[in-house]
């Protein structure tokens, strides 16, 4: 049924496009946009979360277990980014590798968008309606990613 | 075409019309003909506010071990 749910939701898509590169970067950008504006929210929220958790903790140690929800959100959402540019070299040398190569990085960014919505929902921050709706059909797709989406490297090494 | 298809292909096409009009909403109407390193700033907000977070956090408890 996910496997199905994928193809529809890339057929839908299709509607946007004439090409299958086409439909495959439409669905890149849609994607990229709803991250982005998880980002913009997820920002804020970490910025108010440190400074309660700063004027609460009495050491680094209390400081980083206050912090730990949050910080696999903004962890989340690295690895989601790294998967979009993955998908997008996939579409930019479509003739290598083909629909199937992108069906399977396609499934990965859906992994990579629930990884993301299981971070909000136990970090406890307050998204869109439409967006936490969207985020969760969009990553219904889950099952069809081969391998979980790389661990990006530890944001104080992105820059 | 089964009623299940049916109403999930509804449900998927609400969704994408929702992001996309989500997208068009903040003023970008170019958005799917854009890459990604111009939709998503490097670094992502939120590890710009998590790099500016550890550094006031390093300055009041020290490094951490």
């Amino acid at each position: 049924m996910k496997k199905l749910s994928l193809v529809l939701f890339l057929v839908l898509t299709s509607a946007c496009a004439a090409t299958p590169q086409e439909t495959a970067r439409t669905v890149i950008a849609v994607t990229a946009a709803g991250v982005r504006s998880v980002d913009i929210v997820s920002a804020q929220a970490y910025t108010d979360r440190a400074r309660a958790a700063l004027a609460a903790s009495s050491d680094m140690t209390a400081y980083r277990a206050a912090m730990a929800p949050i910080d696999a959100l903004e962890e989340s959402l690295r690895i989601a980014d790294q998967a979009l540019l993955a998908a997008e070299a996939v579409v930019d040398a479509w003739d290598a590798g083909g629909s199937a190569q992108w069906m399977a990085v396609a499934a990965c960014v859906a992994a990579a968008l629930e990884r993301i919505r299981a971070a909000i929902e136990n970090a406890g921050v307050t998204l869109p309606a439409e967006l936490v709706s969207a985020l969760s059909t969009a990553s219904s797709f889950v099952g069809g990613c081969p391998s979980p989406p790389p661990a990006p490297a530890s944001a104080g090494g992105a820059s | 075409m089964t009623p299940e298809l049916v109403v999930l292909i509804i449900e998927a096409g609400a969704e994408l019309a929702k992001s996309l009009i989500a997208a068009f909403a903040q003023g970008d109407h170019t958005i799917l003909q854009r890459r990604i390193q111009d939709i998503l700033p490097a670094p992502l907000l939120t590890t710009i506010a998590k790099k500016l977070a550890d550094a006031e956090a390093e300055k009041k408890f020290g490094v951490a071990p």
